[in-house]
């Protein structure tokens, strides 16, 4: 019995991978070599936060996570943000005028309908893979 | 007497309801700054407008969010415009970004989003001149978060205004808009105001 029980922890662990999901994936489309925006949801089940720190792609090999904000006096802006934290049992969106991915350069033209994968990295959930489509809106 | 007296008063409320409608008055028929197209060709701001009613936007390329945003808006209200056959619109698209948006920049910029390019234009030029245009329109941009690339390549991006503004078919600058946020039907209203 002591063994059967040793055996079942791993799938409790890496059950954590479940209490994320990242869904409505898009990116806004761009042309070889320039900078777009990528877009999602977080939906963090968990009954502990999560912290997003890191995202790759195969479009481009410089992402970074970075947050519209108003200056005021209709003036708008961006900075980078090192990570974000996914409070527990919440739902996080990366949204236009709001926190978004920053995909630099990438690698060829994506116009409408184009699709890009994406690796996110979170400290709790591990790697999440996402297939995002271009689109405008 | 009490005839002139309704007559007064409709006519007050329909000056002040078209002062409304359009809360500026400035005249740009005069203004002719240099513009470069995204074919390369050199064009004269006040040749561009003349005689149509245009909707301007400026913008950087290499934003992600509010720029595409802004542009998109501005295809929403041509096709909505199209449906209705009015095709007699000049939209305007320029950059305060001009060492990196060059005329190549800004013809990929137009093709990869299919946009009709008989009633677009965008525009690039040298720093001054579209400084000079910007003020006109009350735009400001600077560069703010910068950064290197892994290839030492400098990217920074831009804190900048966020409008689309009108203009008539005199050449009037008549109302400003916010880009990224854009009130569809306000500024379709608002043309076929000026364009009735």
């Amino acid at each position: 019995m002591k063994y059967l029980l040793f055996l079942l922890i791993p799938l409790f662990t890496f059950a954590g991978g479940d209490n994320i999901k990242v869904i409505k994936p898009w990116f806004r489309l761009v042309s070889e070599g320039m900078t777009t925006g990528l877009f999602f949801t977080v939906e963090n089940k968990g009954d502990k936060p999560d912290t997003l720190y890191n995202i790759s792609s195969n479009i481009s090999d410089e992402l970074e996570i970075h947050e519209t904000y108003s200056k005021g006096n209709d003036q708008m802006g961006m900075r980078q943000v090192d990570f974000i934290v996914i409070p527990a049992k919440s739902t996080f969106e990366f949204k236009p005028r709001s926190f978004h991915v920053m995909v630099f350069e990438v690698k060829k033209d994506m116009p409408e309908g184009s699709e890009g994968e994406f690796t996110l990295y979170f400290k709790q959930a591990g790697k999440i893979k996402i297939t995002a489509i271009s689109k405008e809106v | 007497m009490k005839n002139v007296l309704s007559a007064l008063i409709i006519l007050s409320f329909t000056f002040t309801s078209c002062i409304q409608d359009f809360p500026i008055d400035k005249n740009l028929s005069n203004v002719n700054t240099k513009l470069i197209d995204q074919n390369g060709n050199e064009k004269h701001f006040n040749k561009v407008i003349a005689g149509k009613t245009t909707v301007i936007a400026f913008i950087y390329t290499n934003c992600p969010d509010i720029c595409p945003m802004t542009t998109h808006n501005m295809q929403l209200v041509d096709k909505k415009l199209l449906k209705e056959n009015i095709t007699f619109i000049n939209f305007l698209v320029v950059s305060f970004d001009p060492e990196r948006d060059t005329p190549e920049v800004l013809n990929k910029f137009a093709t990869i989003r299919d946009i009709d390019l008989k009633r677009w234009g965008f525009y690039t030029g040298d720093k001054t001149s579209i400084e000079e245009l910007m003020d006109e329109f009350e735009v400001k941009a600077f560069p703010s978060d910068t950064s290197y690339s892994s290839e030492g390549k400098l990217r920074y991006s831009m804190i900048h205004t966020d409008r689309i503004s009108l203009i008539d078919s005199d050449g009037r600058l008549r109302k400003y808009y916010s880009g990224s946020k854009l009130k569809l039907d306000e500024i379709y209203n608002d043309i076929k105001n000026l364009e009735d």
